[in-house]
């Protein structure tokens, strides 16, 4: 079955209950009402997902808007999510994104 | 299509917010650190034999920086003696653990007082404001304890930006001029530098993840200064909207001068303690004798005369102390204690 | 990092004092108070016990506007002034208080003769002709209710293009229909030059730099050497946010002044800088001053497309927390300088921007600033890896021309040969005579041909740098 392995740290990982790893069936990221079959699923997807079924507490430190809280970076397969096309990158399967924030302690 | 990095075509794993470049792992690695040296030379930080204290919070920055100047003072040969300082401000699950062989400076022994027991007195409001003021001190403590030369904080570009900025929207001249220095610190006190000032908080973060560093994100428990967190979100998003905005409000704070005409606080030393302070005495002192005396806000409400005045009382009480050999204060008491205990 | 200081200590305290609910007073809270001066019912709320009445708040705007007036020494009787208007509240006030202090008892009469400038800037955001033609008119309209037989001109941002002596149109006859005064080879070079900037921050910084220019030749047409603006103190507290994230530091004094007198064409003077946006709104509901709201370059888009709108949300928003944050930042603002103290017996001539007109700002060779931190930062990314690096000869060609390299690297806006124009011995002298922030808006333009042909030459007057170091002596003491 297709994944996608998500990673939380530099503090997000508090957000969603001390939970560090996760791995997420890639037809699971599009939601239930999503065609499963044809739809292109991006990063935008997958942040709904996460506010959807896994963050616990204070969903305005991990978004604004439909988007990342300024602040937290996103490493998709060790690289900066600024060069594969931000928000509107499209998840493969083995992909993984590790979320990490900056705001956080110092 | 992943982007080739600017340099060597390499795969590249980070787009630079200083200047939009793209540069692959090594690449990255390379010019960060270069930069951080050139820093160091440019401001003539250090000379051979210097003795130089690391402020190791064990959070991002400080690790960053440890790591970086072990590197650095290793290629380049600064010959200078390197250690690791922490303080334990006594939070219940803040600082956990401390980063390696470092030296541990604790509020409640400096103080007599954990920030856990200070908040209990005086609440949610303002402790932020004791835990600064004694962490401040009790770093500048642990540093003379272990006979260095100099402090190396970990602040870098965002927060000083971000410091430009809280200056200018309370109107705190003297600081705004002062905030973007690389060197602080007056005579008679250990000089802190800040090495890292024109490395992006962005940049920082990545280096460690590339080079798996571990460092410690807990958020301090007690929220912090609500003011202070409207210029942090204010700047990462203003930063989302141009990046290079950090580095301008550094060239800007860097190009501010002050019209002689307009009066400003002359940094002295504490008359009670001999630490840095704007005042006669010392925050610190005033605070630590709120507490002491059940009236931790005391110096928090802001009013001057009252402080003076109730400070006026406690040093004549003090000299009758000292007088009968019994030294009252608690700072009296530190400076005897025994060097604090290594973690 | 947590940051907190000694000093934040007694800000807590004050921000503390501040978050008293000023704001939220209720009208017939308010008019329940007394006005502090006449005991009247009051009709707004300033600041903390500060309630007026609607007449002694209009006496007290008048008053600000004297105030600023005598630090002006009007310099002969029947002086010209040139009177920027927009149309919105603030400028609309503006002509109100000028109206109050020209007319009235011949004891306290200001003898100034305002000339009202409105520039429509609807070819910097590509509006249509026929709705730049409507907003003209309303604007005019609005002018001409102040009921003054002032002399009303209007000219459009796009004319600064033009090399013609400006043809002003003088006369507005009261529901007539206006054409724009406009040149289609000029609106195309104005798109032309916008469309080549990519962030909305940079097509506004272009658009203030386009029109202080073309203001400032208009004056000079005019033969006229002061220009009033209506800046209230909420519009130069996001200014002063503003110029800092630009990295304009140093023109601060200039921007946020009662008066800019470096310009030696045309003195700036701010007569409501200390007017809130709340007074003007109060002051112009009393006077029953009409004003009129038409869109400007900085109403595209949301408020994070530039820094410019993105700041003045962040300041209002803590304004309506906090009601001391404008004044207190414009405090701030006034306590700056822009010419360190030594540095005035040096060679005043390199001492000012070409483009801006303000301070220069560059940093010492091998000195630890931001500025040699990010031409560093250019430098390394645009040399090619071949083995380690050589800090040294990086050093050495950042040494050779940094105050340029970072400036000659983003000033051609080259980053192909590897950013640095050295290399291919262009012309750029231009460059060192940009300051920081003029220096970036360049290499984000590419291309300087550009910019008005006769945007250097124009300021480039016989006897300026003598003017020039002139008027900063004065703006000195």
């Amino acid at each position: 079955m297709a994944v996608i392995h998500v990673e939380f740290a530099g503090g997000v990982e508090l957000l969603f209950d001390n939970v560090k790893k996760l791995t997420i069936p890639l037809e699971c990221v599009g939601g239930d009402t999503a065609s499963k079959e044809n739809k292109i699923l991006t990063i935008k997807d997958l942040l709904q997902r996460l506010r959807q079924s896994y963050l616990k507490q204070r969903p305005e430190l991990f978004l604004q808007g439909d988007s990342i809280k300024p602040g937290i970076l996103v490493v998709i397969n060790d690289c900066d999510w600024e060069l594969m096309g931000g928000p509107d990158y499209a998840l493969a399967p083995g992909d993984t994104v590790v979320f990490i924030s900056t705001l956080h302690g110092g | 299509m992943p982007a080739l990095c600017r340099r060597c075509s390499a795969r590249a794993i980070l787009k630079r917010p200083k200047t939009g470049d793209t540069l692959c792992k090594e690449c990255f690695f390379e010019v960060f650190e270069l930069e951080i040296h050139q820093t160091i030379l440019d401001s003539k930080l250090f000379r051979p034999g210097l003795r130089v204290a690391i402020g190791a919070s064990g959070g991002k920055d400080s690790t960053v920086l440890a790591h970086v100047m072990k590197v650095l003072n290793e290629r380049y040969k600064y010959g200078i003696d390197l250690f690791l300082l922490s303080v334990d401000e006594g939070i219940t699950g803040y600082r956990g653990r401390f980063p390696g062989n470092g030296q541990a400076e604790r509020n409640s022994d400096l103080y007599g007082w954990s920030m856990d027991e200070i908040v209990k007195q005086i609440g949610l409001k303002n402790n932020c404001t004791f835990c600064g003021v004694f962490r401040r001190q009790a770093l500048d403590r642990g540093a003379m304890q272990m006979d260095v030369n100099m402090i190396l904080t970990g602040h870098n570009a965002d927060d000083i930006a971000e410091t430009v900025i809280m200056n200018l929207l309370r109107g705190d001249i003297a600081r705004l001029t002062r905030c973007t220095a690389i060197i602080t610190g007056a005579e008679g006190t250990l000089p802190r530098a800040k090495p890292l000032k024109y490395a992006y908080e962005k940049e920082i973060v990545m280096y460690a993840y590339f080079k798996k560093l571990d460092y410690f994100s807990t958020e301090c428990i007690y929220s912090p200064n609500a003011y202070r967190g409207y210029a942090r979100t204010f700047l990462k998003d203003l930063e989302s909207i141009r990046p290079r905005c950090i580095i301008d409000i550094l060239h800007s704070g860097e190009n501010f001068a002050v019209k002689s005409s307009v009066k400003m606080a002359v940094q002295g030393l504490c008359s009670r303690c001999g630490f840095i302070s704007s005042q006669e005495v010392c925050k610190a002192c005033i605070l630590l004798d709120g507490l002491n005396r059940g009236l931790p806000r005391l110096a928090v409400a802001g009013k001057i005369k009252k402080v003076n005045r109730v400070f006026a009382v406690s040093t004549s009480q003090r000299s009758v102390e000292s007088a009968s050999g019994d030294s009252g204060s608690p700072l009296t008491d530190d400076k005897q204690k025994p060097e604090a205990e290594v973690a | 990092m947590c940051q907190v200081e000694e000093e934040d200590l007694e800000k807590v305290a004050a921000s503390e004092a501040l978050a008293i609910p000023g704001e939220s007073l209720k009208i017939s809270d308010i008019s329940e108070r007394p006005c502090i001066k006449c005991g009247a019912p009051a009709a707004i709320h300033l600041r903390d016990e500060d309630f007026k009445c609607g007449a002694c708040l209009v006496a007290s705007v008048n008053q600000k506007f004297r105030i600023v007036l005598a630090k002006y020494k009007i310099s002969s009787s029947k002086e010209r002034v040139l009177v920027a208007f927009s149309g919105g509240p603030a400028s609309s006030a503006l002509l109100g208080t000028l109206r109050h202090a020209t007319s009235g008892s011949i004891y306290s009469r200001l003898f100034l003769v305002p000339v009202i400038l409105y520039i429509d800037e609807g070819a910097s955001f590509e509006l249509p002709l026929e709705e730049r033609k409507k907003h003209l008119t309303s604007v005019m309209e609005a002018a001409d209710s102040s009921g003054s037989a002032w002399l009303l001109l209007h000219s459009s941002l796009e004319m600064v293009f033009s090399s013609e002596p400006m043809q002003l149109t003088s006369e507005f006859v009261g529901g007539t229909a206006l054409d724009v005064h406009t040149d289609t080879h000029c609106i195309e070079r104005l798109g032309k030059l916008m469309r080549s900037v990519k962030t909305q921050t940079g097509k506004e910084e272009i658009a203030k730099l386009l029109r202080t220019t073309l203001m400032r030749k208009i004056a000079r047409q005019l033969s006229i050497s002061t220009l009033f603006l209506g800046d209230s103190v909420d519009r130069l507290a996001v200014q002063l946010i503003t110029n800092t994230a630009l990295g304009k530091g140093k023109r601060l004094p200039l921007d946020l002044g009662y008066l800019d007198a470096h310009d030696p064409i045309c003195t700036i003077v701010r007569p409501l800088k200390d007017v809130t946006k709340k007074e003007i709104a109060m002051f112009n509901a009393v006077s029953e001053i009409r004003s009129v709201e038409v869109p400007v370059i900085q109403s595209v888009g949301d408020t994070r497309a530039s820094v410019y709108s993105f700041t003045e949300k962040f300041v209002f928003d803590l304004q309506a927390g906090f009601p001391q944050t404008v004044t207190t930042l414009c405090k701030t603002g006034d306590k700056l300088c822009s010419v360190t103290a030594g540095k005035i017996g040096k060679k005043a001539e390199d001492d000012f921007c070409e483009f801006c007109l303000g301070p220069m700002d560059s940093s010492e060779k091998d000195s630890c600033t931001a500025e040699n931190s990010i031409a560093l930062s250019l430098r390394l990314s645009a040399l090619l890896k071949k083995g380690p690096v050589d800090l040294e000869d990086v050093m050495s060609e950042r040494r050779s021309g940094i105050s340029s390299c970072g400036s000659k690297d983003v000033g051609c806006g080259d980053t192909e040969t590897g950013g640095c124009c050295q290399s291919k011995e262009k012309k750029q002298p231009e460059c060192d005579r940009l300051c920081y922030s003029c220096r970036w808006m360049m290499a984000e333009l590419g291309d300087r041909t550009l910019l008005p042909d006769d945007l250097a030459s124009e300021l480039d007057q016989r006897g300026r740098r003598n003017k020039m170091r002139e008027s900063i002596k004065e703006f000195l003491l």
